[in-house]
């Protein structure tokens, strides 16, 4: 069965290529653009979600922390364009730490490890 | 006068010390009692009858016994007067007038009386209060002089002219002495005064005819000043004694803090007679001028010529002057304190001024850094859409589309602009240093592993040498494998056609030191100057960030690294990290 992959990312472009490129690789996709948005869409029951840290309102670890008190098991990965959050404990409870670069592989493995582990 | 008038009168007078005397009409004497004789040294039977005023003629009998300064019969017609004059002996005397006229009831006149009193001790009193008083007003001037005098030298040169000018205290001369600690000695250094009786009158002839001014002096070196007074600066150098003699009147007046006045050689203490023969004086007085903070001076004044004696109220004055001397010195030693920590407040407020502008420099670059971060995260994400994009589209196209390099060139680009905001990311964050204890050939391996197609590809030979047993060191792993890759990406990059890659690890002093040679192109002199410069590039793909972001990581770990290089060569880097 084809797994769904939720997009938290308040970029539109990103989301765009996001969608491409994860839709080409087999996933369903579900997009949301900041994190409350994110928490509604949590009914759909995604198996993974792709977060970003920098959004307006809620920022991606706030919402994870939202996401993981509503749904424990879901697993989440971190995609941001700051390496710095990785310090922050807040960020922790996530399975994976990918920065953003054009070269999505890294972060591909990174959701397919995850999607295999469970 | 009745007879029994005249008794009572004459017991009245014999117990007066005043002189009464009683003048006829004619002005002949007809009472002269026993004070008179003692006052004027003339017996009653020899003035009896006389004209009183025989006494005061130059060409009386009398005239040797007494002498008399002013002309006095000028004066007899004033009621009270004063009169000064000489006796035989040479023994100076004063005396006071007063004189009444003695008429009858119908305003004959009967005669005269007058009192004399005997006025030589007052008036000596006196004059010393003048002294005393014009010293004092001297002093207060010459108190000016010493509290401008800038220098110790001045200071020196006031206190010479205070002591022997006319218009200080007219001592014939002077001496000054000061005491060197190191040495323990006290050594004369300048004196004052001439050395003989020619030579003060020569001088005194002089000063009546030019005056004499301090500026005079305070012009003169004390070069000049010990050329113009020879022999009294042969003397001071011969009173140069050590500190530890205690006999020595010059020392004693320092330990006592006293003044001493030596009278005829002699003084309220024991003491060195040898001081006496160097002075050629027996009269002096020695005045000790002691500063906390200052050096000790010793002063020595005598009226050698002059032969005055030196009186207590020319003590007195001695000792105020010593005061005033040691309030000056003790300013001028603060106010060179003063001075000198005022060039230091102003050295301190230039090195803070330049500290504030370096932290407001740097919180400038802080700033800018944050700045620089943020914007370089704001560029990320479009940069990600575009080389994502790009990479999407070139999985879609077929090889032979001919667009297809077109879009090779725009995710080329923006790989590259991605790789120059990570530099400046990395340049721009501050270190936090996660310190692990590891072999540092751990880091080294798994870097050149990150090259090893490269490697392979370019026809590079790697040759590795570790001193055994190897160390382990306290360091970031991940920063140091950055700084092994940026130093072997520039070894790789000058070898395009192949070469030598060896490296060697070795402790040497307190130091692990690692070095990277290669057999590549080499950096000349100039780019070898700057080769650690931030934004400092040859290269046309790069931004030049890359070796001084290895300087920053290695100087974080108080490290150090070195590099030597010869055009057509090859290139060496040392890298030492502390143990």
């Amino acid at each position: 069965m084809k797994k769904t992959i939720l997009i938290v990312e308040d970029d539109q472009s990103l989301r765009i290529l996001y969608e491409k490129e994860f839709s080409e690789a087999g996933y369903n996709i579900l997009q949301a653009s900041s994190g409350q948005e994110a928490i509604d869409l949590l009914s759909n029951r995604p198996d993974l979600i792709i977060m970003d840290i920098k959004m307006p309102g809620m920022n991606g670890m706030e919402t994870m922390g939202k996401i993981l008190s509503i749904n424990k098991s879901i697993p989440i990965i971190i995609n941001s364009a700051y390496s710095v959050y990785k310090d922050n404990f807040m960020t922790w409870p996530a399975k994976a730490y990918v920065v953003k670069s054009s070269d999505l592989s890294e972060l591909k493995e990174e959701v397919k490890i995850c999607l295999e582990k469970n | 006068m009745e007879k029994s008038d005249f008794e009572i009168f004459n017991s009245i007078a014999h117990r007066s010390n005043d002189a009464i005397v009683c003048l006829d009409e004619n002005d002949r004497v007809i009472y002269w009692d026993k004070s008179a004789e003692i006052i004027f040294s003339i017996e009653e039977s020899e003035i009896m009858g006389q004209n009183f005023y025989s006494i005061f003629s130059p060409s009386s009998k009398f005239s040797r016994r007494l002498k008399w300064e002013d002309n006095l019969l000028e004066k007899w017609f004033i009621k009270s007067f004063e009169a000064e004059g000489e006796k035989e002996a040479g023994d100076k005397f004063a005396v006071e007038f007063t004189t009444m006229i003695i008429k009858d009831s119908d305003e004959n006149v009967l005669g005269k009386t007058a009192v004399i009193r005997d006025i030589t001790h007052k008036k000596s009193i006196e004059r010393e209060y003048e002294k005393t008083i014009s010293g004092l007003s001297k002093l207060h001037e010459i108190g000016q002089h010493l509290h401008q005098a800038k220098s110790r030298v001045d200071l020196i040169k006031v206190i010479m002219f205070a002591v022997t000018s006319g218009k200080g205290l007219r001592f014939n001369r002077a001496f000054i002495l000061s005491e060197n600690k190191k040495t323990k000695r006290l050594e004369g250094i300048v004196g004052v005064g001439p050395s003989d009786y020619e030579d003060a009158g020569r001088i005194w002839n002089e000063i009546s005819e030019t005056g004499d001014d301090v500026e005079i002096l305070m012009n003169q070196s004390l070069k000049t000043i010990r050329e113009r007074n020879i022999a009294v600066n042969k003397t001071v150098q011969k009173l140069s004694v050590s500190c530890t003699k205690e006999e020595c009147i010059l020392n004693k007046s320092l330990k006592d803090n006293k003044v001493y006045n030596i009278v005829d050689g002699k003084t309220d203490t024991d003491f060195d007679g040898s001081i006496i023969k160097k002075l050629e004086t027996d009269n002096f007085t020695v005045i000790p001028i002691k500063s906390e903070i200052s050096k000790n001076y010793v002063l020595i004044v005598d009226n050698k010529f002059s032969r005055q004696n030196i009186s207590e109220s020319d003590i007195e004055l001695l000792e105020i002057f010593g005061s005033e001397v040691r309030l000056a010195l003790n300013n001028q030693k603060l106010n060179e304190k003063l001075k000198s920590k005022i060039v230091e407040l102003k050295k301190a407020y230039h090195t803070l001024s330049e500290s504030q502008q370096r932290l407001l420099e740097s919180e400038r670059l802080a700033t800018l850094g944050e700045v620089v971060a943020d914007i370089s995260h704001e560029i990320r994400n479009p940069l990600v859409s575009i080389g994502g994009f790009a990479r999407s589209l070139l999985k879609s196209m077929p090889e032979n589309c001919g667009d297809k390099k077109y879009v090779k060139i725009i995710l080329q680009e923006a790989e590259r602009l991605e790789n120059i905001l990570k530099n400046i990311l990395d340049y721009s964050k501050i270190y936090k240093l996660h310190k692990k204890r590891i072999y540092i050939s751990d880091p080294l391996q798994k870097s050149l592993n990150v090259f090893k197609q490269n490697l392979e590809n370019k026809n590079i030979n790697v040759s590795i040498e570790v001193e055994k047993p190897e160390k382990k060191i306290s360091v970031d792993p991940a920063q140091i494998m950055q700084v092994f890759i940026n130093i072997l990406r520039n070894s790789i990059d000058a070898m395009p056609e192949g070469g030598e890659l060896s490296i060697k690890l070795e402790v040497l002093k307190k130091y692990m030191i690692i070095e990277i040679t290669d057999s590549g192109v080499g950096i000349d002199d100039e780019k070898l100057m700057n080769l650690f410069r931030p934004f400092y590039t040859t290269k046309t793909d790069g931004i030049g960030l890359g070796l001084s972001i290895c300087l920053k990581i290695i100087e974080n770990h108080k490290g150090f690294i070195k590099v030597e290089s010869k055009p057509g060569k090859g290139t060496s880097f040392k890298i030492g990290l502390p143990l």
